[in-house]
């Protein structure tokens, strides 16, 4: 016995770690499916250009800026999660938050800090052991993110699994609530800039525990049109995070 | 004197439905694991700015919490799903060149939080809430009266205790009357929040 509380005292570490590690691998007898339930701790960069035009020289000045800091993303659906568990195809309401707190420098050092909160619905099919598909249909999304409006605006995501690889892709919009990623679909992304893509992978390490990878594009068109608008706004953005799914 | 009878009749209504609402959900299988009570700050964004002032509510809302015995058994063991009801009562002030004028609103919200415990000492939250309030400001941006506040939160919340919690929180508020009056341009506020649980 006193030889075992030695050893816990050496190998002690500190409370902050344990928890990561806790968090990563200590969770047990879930599947490697896609669920309701969604968290994941990231970190991510972004690059960001504004665009001035002045109208009466018609000179354009550019401002690049690069960002990057932590986030917390938590999603959930309560509806999906008490479907049966026979149920191939489960249903319901979808909630998920996303905060993001770090730094970014141009000319001026700011404090960088961000919001996404999405409100919709979502349907996840456990097809096989192999295959799983989820959609989610986010009619309100309301976010801040030094980039685009603020208010609200909608997005269409889909994720599929295949074994152990989830790849996922998201088109979204800002432009309009609850119908504004279909005008991103069917509309011309010249002359509505305010859709942004997004696509990931996500790579199974342990249980239920993942890697991610993601990449958004805000426009998804590159090229720069000033129509009546003076300011132009281009981001790329990558996010890597640690994700469990339960 | 009519403030103070006003005052009375509206904390009278605020606590009937809170206790008529607890005893209903007790019959239909809904236990009470806990209450919050919760003070914050709100202030609105740049381009929000009512053109009077400053909208800058102090709030101060009792949550009770309620949770359905049977989602228990079917939720992963580190999730907790609530359905909440959030009476309030939030002094606003109008500030505008270094005057600041009192108003008030009040309200009940309801709405669902998931809860993730992220170590046995704290838990990360989210929260959608909706529920119908009265506003005193007159403004020409939003019409005076009966309204909407639909909230989004998160915060973290740290086990201090057995018996008691303390919440940190951070939401995004908007308030409008579904365009029932005119005119209804909103008011959006961001808001920061600190709260005991029990």
């Amino acid at each position: 016995m006193v030889q075992n509380k030695c050893v816990m005292k050496f190998y002690r570490m500190p409370s902050i770690l344990c928890s990561a590690f806790l968090f990563l691998f200590n969770f047990s007898g879930f599947s490697q499916s896609i669920t309701p339930h969604k968290f994941y701790i990231g970190v991510n960069s972004k690059f960001y250009q504004t665009s001035d035009l002045d109208k009466n020289t018609n000179q354009i000045t550019d401002n690049k800026l690069f960002a990057s800091g932590f986030n917390i993303h938590f999603s959930t659906s309560l509806l999906a999660s008490i479907a049966r568990k026979s149920k191939k195809v489960k249903y319901g309401e979808y909630l998920a938050c996303e905060m993001g707190l770090g730094y970014s420098k141009n000319v001026n050092t700011i404090v960088w800090t961000n919001y996404v909160y999405d409100f919709g619905f979502t349907a996840l099919a456990n097809i096989n052991k192999n295959n799983d598909l989820k959609c989610n249909l986010v009619l309100f999304k309301f976010s801040l993110d030094q980039i685009l409006y603020n208010g609200s605006g909608s997005s269409l995501d889909l994720e599929y699994r295949y074994k152990k690889i989830i790849l996922s892709s998201s088109i979204e919009s800002h432009d309009n609530r609850a119908v504004g990623w279909l005008q991103g679909l069917l509309g011309d992304p010249i002359t509505r800039p305010a859709n942004r893509l997004r696509i990931g992978i996500d790579f199974n390490l342990k249980s239920n525990s993942w890697l991610g990878f993601q990449y958004a594009q805000f426009p998804i068109n590159n090229s720069l049109v000033y129509d009546d608008k003076t300011v132009y706004h281009q981001q790329s953005e990558f996010k890597l995070n640690l994700c469990k799914r339960f | 004197m009519q403030k103070v009878l006003g005052l009375f009749f509206i904390l009278q209504f605020i606590f009937f439905q809170v206790f008529s609402q607890e005893k209903w959900m007790k019959k239909n299988g809904f236990e009470i694991p806990k209450h919050s009570i919760i003070v914050g700050y709100g202030h609105p964004k740049d381009t929000f700015n009512l053109p009077e002032g400053l909208y800058r509510p102090i709030f101060i809302n009792f949550r009770t919490y309620y949770e359905y015995k049977s989602w228990k058994n079917v939720l992963p063991s580190n999730l907790k799903l609530y359905i909440f009801s959030e009476p309030q009562i939030n002094p606003v002030m109008l500030y505008k060149e270094g005057k600041t004028k009192w108003d008030f609103e009040f309200g009940i919200n309801n709405g669902i939080q998931s809860e993730l415990v992220l170590t046995s000492k704290i838990n990360f939250f989210m929260y959608v809430s909706s529920g119908p309030h009265f506003f005193s400001t007159q403004t020409k941006r939003q019409v005076r009266g009966f309204i909407f506040s639909n909230s989004l939160g998160s915060g973290l919340i740290f086990k201090l205790n057995e018996k008691l919690n303390l919440m940190t929180m951070f939401k995004i508020r908007h308030m409008s009357n579904a365009n029932t009056m005119f005119p209804n341009h909103g008011i959006n506020t961001w808001n920061y929040l600190l709260g005991l649980e029990f």
